[in-house]
């Protein structure tokens, strides 16, 4: 077995050798005369895959895709249709407006209602800010509490294969220096923070071990 | 196979975002098909194959900069519909994957002409000893002989050592040389049989 002609016959197979891969090809088998047969059968291989590959349908699953862009085209639309008649519609007036009609009726005089609403929000503004000055609140502890909890990139999305142990996972997340930050979500994807060193190559030796399905890189949110 | 350069799939891609119906056409008439065979091959399940096909291509309208360039686009493309045809099977059933368990028998030591000239002449031979691998074996053959990756490309894809990727190609090609071989065999012994 010489691993780099197996490669190459099989990529000469599929058409996908480069001109310095058909010369190392070519002159390996003036060498070796007796691997011609193991080329030609790869080639033969992969014209049946080719042959069974054109009997299949042109677009699959294009009826189901077509239906699907039909009713996101539909969706947008009618969103475009109800954004466009909504300043159309008669606005009822608002508590402000009857206030200010009442105002009007009962007193005699008419107060503008955006003259209202603006000292509204004056008397309000004074009314949290005696409130904040009487009881010295601290209000850090409820701003940290509200700071959102997702975890940010960069990470790696993992989802392991269904019969891998505990220890396995243990295991590979050691070998990399991560840590799980979040997941499973729904189909099994894990978040995991890489603390040190580089985050493609800990993602590489991920796929390399064998008990992953999926490894991707999420880059830092900005 | 006719291949779309890079550069013409990525001028796709950017006008797939402004949301052309006409680029995601010719994307899905260039990929919908390899992604279909590839499914097929490795599932062997064409109907929810023809469905995957459909969400793996809707995914590219969705969202087209989810491809970052990082690969080939079809490398990317297969990976997106590996990861959606095992989502849509873990909600049905386990899949039962088998492992290379190998008959020593099959160990045949060097490819020779006959084995070329059955290989040539035997379509439905060739498809039923596909389709006797083992679904891993499969998608190996699939990937190395139909879309020409690399040992590199296919362990990436598949989560796998490269060495591992080259076992199984190993063996599945011994395996497929096995089954023909006993294919002729017992067409020679029906043809004795009924001479």
């Amino acid at each position: 077995m010489n691993p780099q002609f197996d490669e190459l016959s099989r990529k000469a197979a599929a058409g996908t050798l480069t001109a310095a891969e058909r010369e190392w090809l070519d002159a390996h088998l003036r060498e070796h005369p007796d691997k011609r047969a193991q080329l030609e059968w790869d080639a033969a291989l992969s014209a049946k895959l080719e042959q069974k590959i054109a009997a299949m349908p042109a677009l699959p699953g294009w009826e189901r895709t077509e239906r699907a862009l039909q009713a996101e085209q539909a969706a947008s639309e009618t969103g475009r249709t109800a954004r466009a008649v909504k300043p159309a519609v008669v606005r009822s007036p608002g508590i402000l407006d009857r206030v200010s009609d009442w105002l009007a009726s009962s007193l005699g005089f008419a107060i503008n209602a955006q003259a209202m609403a603006v000292a509204l929000v004056l008397v309000q503004a004074g009314v949290i800010g005696a409130l904040a000055w009487q009881y010295e609140r601290d209000y850090s502890e409820i701003r940290a509490g509200t700071q959102d909890q997702t975890p940010r990139g960069p990470l790696l999305r993992v989802s392991f294969r269904e019969d891998v142990r505990e220890s396995e996972l243990r295991r590979a997340l050691a070998g990399i220096g991560g840590e799980i930050v979040g997941g499973p979500g729904q189909i099994g994807v894990y978040l995991v923070r890489v603390k040190d060193g580089d985050l493609r190559a800990a993602a590489q030796r991920l796929r390399a071990s064998g008990i992953t399905e999926l490894v991707e890189i999420v880059e830092a949110k900005r | 196979m006719q291949k779309l350069p890079q550069a013409e799939i990525e001028a796709l891609l950017r006008r797939v975002a402004a949301r052309d119906q006409v680029a995601f056409r010719t994307l899905y008439e260039q990929f919908a098909r390899r992604v279909y065979a590839f499914l097929v091959h490795r599932f062997q399940h064409e109907s929810l194959a023809e469905e995957v096909v459909s969400d793996t291509l809707l995914h590219v309208w969705k969202s087209p900069e989810s491809f970052r360039g990082e690969s080939a686009f079809s490398t990317w493309l297969l990976g997106v519909a590996r990861f959606k045809m095992m989502e849509r099977l873990r909600q049905r059933k386990p899949e039962s994957e088998d492992v290379d368990e190998i008959d020593e028998n099959l160990l045949v030591e060097e490819t020779g002409p006959e084995d070329v000239a059955v290989m040539r002449q035997r379509s439905e031979g060739v498809r039923e000893c596909l389709e006797l691998l083992p679904a891993e074996q499969r998608e190996c053959i699939h990937l190395a002989y139909y879309e020409g990756w690399t040992l590199d490309e296919i362990g990436e894809h598949m989560s796998l050592k490269k060495e591992t990727v080259g076992t199984r190609l190993f063996y599945a090609r011994k395996k497929i040389q096995a089954c023909l071989a006993a294919l002729l065999a017992r067409e020679r012994g029906l043809q004795e049989e009924h001479p």
